[in-house]
C-alpha cells in the first residue's frame, strides 16, 4: 500500500513544470523530496496535495485515483502541511488541532468523544501535550509546526505530505521534527513525503528519496545508492561546495592549490577550518604544511618552522598568516624510510617515543651542559673541563650531522631537528631520538640546513657551553666543522660540501683540515695560551676547580 | 475553564439583549411605564390603551428592527473578516451597500420614468430600490467569486465597485434639487424607525434565511482561518464555501440596508468585540455570540438615539459611542489577533 506516481506532470496551465514522473512511496517509510531551488518540489507537493490540478499521469493512493476522489474523501486519506504561515488567532492549539477532524465531522463541525479521542492522540503523538492548552498565536515556530502537524495526524491520513516543515525551524527543532517524521511513518504504517532543503539531515534519516536533477528528472532509490551513484553530487555541487561522499555531508571545495596535512584526532574538524583558510587537505605524499595535534595543543609546521599554538583559533589565524611555503613537509613514511636508512650512520639515533628533554632545552640549562661535561670528563679520566666539553660537543655535532646528512642523502629531507630528544646515558654518552617521523623536504635544502644546523643547534650549543667551560669559540666551530667532514665521508653530498663553505665553518678549519684555534693538546704549562683562548692567566683549569 | 467562560459570556449576551429589547420598547417620546410596557408585551391591557397602538405599531419595529439589523450586520461582518483575513472587512466591503445606495439615489432624484415612479412609491419605493441595488452587486460578486482565485482580489474589486458607485451617486446628487438631495442624505444616515410591522415581517424572513445559511459557514469559516490552502487540504469545498458565506453576508447587508439605510461601524466592531469577550475565534460560538453582540449593541444605540432633543440619527450613534470601546478594547489587546494573517 502506497502512494504510486504513474507519468505524472505538474505545472500550471501554461507551463509544464514536470513530466513523466514515476515513483513511489511506501507506508512505514520516510520518503524525502530533495531537489534545486525553483525545480519544481512545491509544484509536485501541490499537485499531491490537490491544491492544483495535474496535467496528466495517474496519482493512486491505496489503489485509489486522488483525481477521482471527493473534497472530503481526500482529507480522509491524506493530510497536508504546508510553509503557509498559520495565524488563526485566538485559537488553542487543541482547537486547532480539532480542526483536522473536519473531514469526519457533520455540517456543524461538532466533535464527538471519538474525534476528541483522536485529537489526544494525534497531540500526544506529536508531544505536544503540554501545548495543547495554550494559544496557537503565543507558540513558537517549532511548536506551531508541531500542533499543525498534529492537525494533519487528527484527519487520520494513510498519507502525509509537508512541504519543508522545516523552515522556520532552529537546528534542533529540525532534528526532532526529522525523528518524529521518522518515528510516525513506521510505528502509524503512514507513507510520509517531506520535501526539505536539509539535505544532510535527509540524507541520514530518509528510507527512500526521490531527487529532482536540475533537468526536472526524478530519481527515487536509497539515498546510499543515488549517492553512489554521483546523484546527489550531479544535482547539488556548486563551485563551492561537494557533496562528500564518505561524510555524507556537503563540504567546501577548496580552490587553494598548498596543501596542509593534519595528524590527530581534531583531524576532520581542523581541516574544514583549513579549507576555509585557503588551504586544501593534504591526500598523502609531501604537504606544504603540516598541523600535529599534541597533548595541549596544536604543532604547525609550515616553511621550515614550527609554532606550537594552544588551540584552533591560534591555528586559524596561523594557516590564515602563512605565505606559500619554499620547503614543503616530507611524508612521513618516507622520514621514516629514510632515518631508517641513516640509523646505519648513526647507531645512537632512534625514532620513537623516548624518554628525555629537547635538545634545544638543553643548550640553555647550564646545569645540564656542566652535567654533561662533568660526566664526559668521568668517563674520559681527564682533569681538564676543556677536554671533556670539546669532546661532548664533538660528539653531539657528529650525530647531528649525521642524521641530517645521512636522510639527505637517503630521501632528499632533513628531520624535524629541533624537535629531537636528548638523554645522556650512563656512559656518558648522548642518545637522540626523534618521538614520530616528520621532516622538510626541497630541491634545495641548504638554507633550511644551515639555518636549523648552524643558527639553531650550533650556535646556541656553543653559547651554551661557553657560559659554563671557559672554551675557545674556534676550538669549538672547529670541532662542528670537523664533525661535518666526518659525516659527509660517510654521506657524500653536494649539500655537505655547500655547508663546510659557510664562513663560520670555513674559518674554523685550515685547509688542510686541521682546526685553526686552540691547540689544546700541544700547550705546556709554559707555552702560554693561543689568540683564541678565552682563558685569562691562568692556562689548566681543572675539574676540580671548575666543579668546586 | 474556556466552556465555562463561553456559556457565561453567551448567557450573559442572551439576558442583556432581551433587557435592551425591552429598555428599547420602553423608551420612546412618549412616556410608557414599564410595568405598562411589560403588560402589552405579554398581550395584557396596559393603563392607557393608547399605549397598546405606540408600542405595537411604533416601538415593537423600531426594537425589532435594530435587534435583526444588529444581529445580521454583526454576522456579516464577521463573515467577511474570517473570509478575507482582514481585520478591517465588514459587510460593505464588497460594495453592497453602494450598489443599494445607488439603487436609492437612482430613486429620489431620478428625473422621470421608471425611478421616479418608485419615487412616487415612498418608502416602499425606496426599499425595493436599495434591495435591488444590492442585488445586482451581489450577483456580480458572486459571479465573480466563481472566476476570480484569491478572495483579495474579490476584496479589491468591491471596494472599486464602490468607488464607483459612490461617485456615480455623487453626480446624481449634483444634478437634483437640494430637497431631494437632502432626503438622501438622512437615508444615508441610517435609522430603524422607518419600519412598519409589514416592513418587519419582511425584513424578519430575509434576515432569518440569510442567518440560517450563515450557520452553514460556520465549520467552513474555521477551516479557512487557517488559510484557503490548509482548508482545502482539509476537505474544504473552497469554492461553495466561498459562494455560501458571500451569499449570506451579502443577503444579510442587503436587507439591513434596503431597510435602515447603510448603518456603519457596527458589521465591522461587533465581531472584534465578540471574539474579545469569547477568547476564541472557533465561529460555532463566535457565530452566536456575534449575533447576540450585534443584536445588544444596536438595540443600545436605539435607545441611545431616542434623545429629549428628538431621534438622532443611527450612524451618529453607533460610530460616536462605539468606536471608542472598540479602540479602548483593541488596545488592550494589544493586537488584532483572531482574523490578521
Amino acid at each position: 500500500m502506497s502512494l504510486l506516481l504513474r507519468d505524472l506532470a505538474v505545472g500550471y496551465r501554461k507551463r509544464t513544470v514536470l513530466s513523466g514522473l514515476d515513483a513511489e512511496a511506501k507506508r512505514g517509510e520516510l520518503t524525502v523530496l530533495l531537489g534545486p531551488n525553483g525545480v519544481g518540489k512545491s509544484t509536485l507537493l501541490r499537485t499531491l496535495a490537490g491544491l492544483q490540478p495535474s496535467l496528466g499521469g495517474v496519482m493512486h493512493l491505496d489503489g485509489a485515483d486522488l483525481d477521482g476522489l471527493s473534497h472530503t474523501d481526500r482529507a480522509r486519506r491524506m493530510a497536508v502541511v504546508l510553509t503557509d504561515r498559520v495565524s488563526p488567532g485566538l485559537l488553542t492549539a487543541r482547537e486547532l488541532v480539532g480542526f483536522g477532524r473536519h473531514p469526519h465531522t457533520g455540517f456543524t463541525g461538532a466533535l464527538t468523544e471519538h474525534d476528541r479521542g483522536i485529537v489526544d492522540w494525534a497531540i500526544d503523538a506529536v508531544a505536544a501535550t503540554h501545548l495543547a492548552g495554550r494559544d496557537v498565536g503565543e507558540l513558537s515556530d517549532g511548536e506551531r509546526q508541531r500542533v499543525l502537524t498534529a492537525r494533519a495526524l487528527a484527519q487520520e491520513p494513510g498519507l502525509l505530505l509537508l512541504d519543508e516543515p522545516s523552515a522556520f525551524l532552529d537546528a534542533p527543532s529540525r532534528v526532532a521534527l526529522t525523528g518524529l517524521l521518522r518515528k510516525l511513518a513506521s510505528e502509524r504504517d503512514l507513507a510520509i513525503v517531506v520535501s526539505t532543503h536539509e539535505l544532510e539531515l535527509a540524507l541520514r534519516v530518509a528510507d527512500a528519496v526521490w531527487l529532482l536533477d536540475r533537468d526536472g528528472v526524478l530519481h527515487t532509490g536509497p539515498p546510499e545508492q543515488l549517492a553512489l551513484d554521483g546523484l546527489i553530487s550531479a544535482t547539488f555541487d556548486t563551485d563551492e561546495l561537494k557533496f562528500d561522499l564518505t561524510a555524507g555531508t556537503f563540504v567546501l571545495r577548496s580552490a587553494a592549490t598548498r596543501t596542509c596535512r593534519v595528524l590527530g584526532a581534531d583531524g576532520v574538524v581542523l581541516e574544514r577550518a583549513l579549507t576555509r583558510t585557503g588551504w586544501t587537505p593534504s591526500a598523502g605524499g609531501a604537504a606544504d604544511a603540516e598541523i600535529r595535534q599534541t597533548a595541549n595543543g596544536y604543532l604547525c609546521l609550515a616553511d621550515g618552522k614550527t609554532a606550537d599554538l594552544p588551540d584552533v583559533a591560534a591555528v586559524v589565524s596561523w594557516a590564515r598568516a602563512q605565505s606559500d611555503p619554499v620547503v614543503r613537509r616530507a611524508d612521513p613514511a618516507d622520514v621514516a624510510a629514510a632515518l631508517a636508512q641513516a640509523s646505519a650512520f648513526s647507531p645512537y639515533f632512534v625514532v620513537g617515543d623516548t624518554p628525555g628533554r629537547t635538545l634545544h632545552s638543553i643548550y640553555a640549562d647550564r646545569d645540564a651542559v656542566a652535567e654533561a661535561v662533568r660526566r664526559t670528563g668521568l668517563r674520559l679520566g681527564v682533569t681538564e673541563q676543556r677536554v671533556a666539553a670539546s669532546t661532548w660537543q664533538f660528539g653531539l655535532a657528529a650525530r647531528l650531522w649525521s642524521i641530517a646528512l645521512g636522510t639527505v642523502v637517503t630521501g632528499n629531507l632533513v628531520p624535524d631537528l629541533d624537535r629531537l630528544c636528548y638523554q645522556l646515558d650512563d656512559d656518558a654518552s648522548v642518545r637522540l631520538s626523534l618521538p614520530e617521523p616528520g621532516g622538510w623536504t626541497a630541491p634545495d635544502l641548504t638554507a633550511l640546513l644551515t639555518r636549523i644546523m648552524i643558527d639553531e643547534h650550533l650556535r646556541p650549543m656553543c653559547e651554551g657551553l661557553r657560559a659554563v667551560v671557559p672554551v675557545a669559540e674556534g676550538l669549538l666551530w672547529g670541532n662542528a666543522a670537523a664533525a661535518l667532514r666526518g659525516a659527509l665521508r660517510l654521506a657524500p653530498t653536494d649539500l655537505g660540501d655547500r655547508l663546510i663553505a659557510t664562513p663560520v665553518l670555513a674559518n674554523a678549519l685550515s685547509p688542510n683540515g686541521i682546526r685553526r684555534s686552540c691547540c689544546l693538546f700541544y700547550r705546556t704549562p709554559t707555552s702560554g695560551t693561543c689568540g683564541d683562548c678565552p682563558l685569562d692567566g691562568a692556562a689548566v683549569v681543572t675539574m676540580k676547580e671548575s666543579t668546586a | 475553564m474556556t466552556t465555562a467562560r463561553r456559556a457565561l459570556v453567551l448567557g450573559a449576551l442572551t439576558i442583556g439583549t432581551a433587557v435592551a429589547l425591552t429598555v428599547a420598547i420602553t423608551v420612546g417620546s412618549v412616556a410608557v411605564p414599564l410595568a405598562d410596557t411589560v403588560r402589552v408585551l405579554l398581550g395584557m391591557e396596559p393603563q392607557d390603551p393608547r399605549w397598546t397602538v405606540v408600542i405595537e405599531t411604533v416601538r415593537l419595529p423600531r426594537a425589532g428592527t435594530a435587534a435583526l439589523a444588529g444581529a445580521a450586520l454583526g454576522v456579516a461582518g464577521l463573515q467577511m473578516q474570517t473570509l478575507f483575513r482582514n481585520p478591517l472587512a465588514d459587510p460593505f466591503s464588497l460594495g453592497v451597500s453602494s450598489g443599494a445606495s445607488l439603487g436609492v439615489s437612482l430613486t429620489m432624484v431620478g428625473t422621470g420614468g421608471f425611478t421616479a415612479g418608485l419615487a412616487a412609491g415612498g418608502r416602499l419605493g425606496v426599499v425595493a430600490a436599495a434591495a435591488v441595488g444590492a442585488a445586482v452587486v451581489l450577483t456580480g460578486i458572486l459571479l465573480l467569486a466563481r472566476v476570480v482565485r484569491t478572495p483579495v482580489t474579490l476584496l479589491v474589486i468591491g471596494v472599486m465597485v464602490g468607488a464607483a458607485a459612490a461617485a456615480l451617486v455623487s453626480l446624481l446628487l449634483t444634478w437634483t434639487d437640494p430637497q431631494r438631495a437632502q432626503q438622501f442624505i438622512s437615508w444615508g444616515l441610517g435609522s430603524f424607525s422607518g419600519t412598519t410591522s409589514a416592513d418587519l415581517t419582511v425584513f424578519g424572513g430575509v434576515t432569518a434565511a440569510g442567518l440560517l445559511v450563515a450557520a452553514l459557514s460556520a465549520k467552513p469559516l474555521n477551516a479557512l482561518l487557517l488559510g484557503e490552502n490548509y482548508a482545502r487540504t482539509m476537505g474544504l469545498n473552497v469554492r461553495r464555501a466561498r459562494i455560501i458565506t458571500l451569499l449570506s453576508a451579502s443577503l444579510l447587508a442587503g436587507a439591513v440596508t434596503a431597510f435602515c439605510g447603510p448603518i456603519g461601524f457596527l458589521g465591522i466592531a461587533v465581531p472584534h468585540v465578540a471574539r474579545r469577550l469569547l477568547g476564541t475565534s472557533d465561529h460555532r460560538v463566535l457565530l452566536p455570540a456575534t449575533l447576540l453582540a450585534g443584536a445588544l449593541t444596536a438595540l443600545l444605540c436605539a435607545v441611545a438615539s431616542q434623545t429629549p432633543g428628538g431621534v438622532l440619527p443611527i450612524n451618529v450613534i453607533t460610530s460616536l459611542a462605539g468606536a471608542p470601546v472598540v479602540i479602548v478594547i483593541l488596545i488592550r489587546a494589544r493586537s488584532l489577533q483572531g482574523v490578521t494573517s
